[in-house]
């Protein structure tokens, strides 16, 4: 998509797409089969577009499960850096408590020498807890495999996924 | 014929359960699978697996070719499932029938089915029809 008239795209920047919407679940679905449609678009790769909408639909059921703004108003940008990298970015409300823990897990995601091991290790922590399943960014690293990395910025959580065109890591 | 006892119908997402001969239950899985139907799910699966326990079930068929969407929370329950087969009595396997039009598949379906290999096999239907 690169009309620099259609709202939500600038491609100069890369931006591809930019939704902020008072999130629920029921609208997980749709957001998940647009951003598979527009990636394929952009990428021309119809399993990548598949690992960046699971990505999305992962992303944006933390946010809004986890938001701390009772509107659980979330921003969704998806963007692809004129064929070099395509990412994922979903903002929420969030507090350094929260956040704190996720640099965490992603740290270890990303420094995982075997992603694929570390999923089947995190399946098995999974089965241990009692609520959630703590599995989405995990299932994110391996099966999309894509880098994950989160910043905290004036109380809005950022949490983005993304990997270069064209290659898998 | 279906059983309903066994079986689930949700807006977005459907299990339809039916015996089959040969001492068989086939799940048909269609539709997205999020976080509205987890727990949803967590409750039929404990029904299935009870049901092929305490009957003459073998073989559990679930046929997720229909299957477009499976959230980390109803994957988890997959997962859940596996070890309850691994805790008792081995009197089933499960064969899952996936679809590689849903990339999702591939990877999640290799996941599980290496939590126990033995009790566990994916079938992969050639040829699907477009998404």
């Amino acid at each position: 998509m690169d009309n620099p008239q259609q709202p939500g795209v600038e491609s100069d920047e890369g931006l591809v797409f930019h939704l902020e919407v008072s999130m629920g679940i029921y609208h997980l679905t749709a957001v998940r089969r647009f951003v598979a449609e527009l990636m394929q678009s952009v990428v021309n790769d119809p399993a990548l577009a598949a690992r960046l909408a699971m990505a999305t639909h992962e992303l944006l059921e933390n946010a809004v499960k986890y938001s701390t703004n009772t509107r659980r108003l979330v921003s969704l940008r998806v963007a692809a850096e004129h064929s070099h990298r395509v990412r994922v970015t979903v903002m929420n409300a969030s507090t350094e408590e929260l956040t704190a823990p996720l640099r965490v897990l992603l740290a270890q995601l990303n420094q995982a020498p075997n992603r694929d091991a570390k999923f089947r290790e995190m399946i098995e922590q999974s089965l241990l807890r009692e609520s959630g399943s703590g599995l989405g960014l995990a299932r994110i690293s391996a099966e999309a495999e894509l880098d994950l990395s989160c910043e905290l910025h004036q109380g809005i959580l950022s949490v983005t996924a993304e990997t270069a065109i064209g290659e898998r890591p | 014929m279906i059983t309903e006892e066994l079986s689930l119908r949700r807006d977005t997402f459907s299990v339809k359960t039916m015996r089959v001969p040969g001492n068989k239950l086939h799940l048909q899985m269609d539709g997205c699978a999020d976080l509205r139907v987890q727990n949803d799910i967590a409750v039929l699966l404990d029904r299935i697996h009870k049901e092929a326990r305490n009957t003459s079930v073998t073989t559990v068929i679930v046929n997720m070719e229909n299957l477009e969407f499976l959230n980390s929370g109803c994957f988890k329950c997959l997962c859940s499932w596996v070890r309850w087969m691994l805790g008792g009595p081995r009197s089933y396997v499960v064969t899952i029938i996936s679809s590689p039009k849903h990339h999702w598949q591939t990877r999640s379906l290799s996941a599980l089915r290496q939590l126990a290999p033995d009790l566990i096999s994916v079938e992969v239907v050639s040829n699907p029809p477009p998404v």
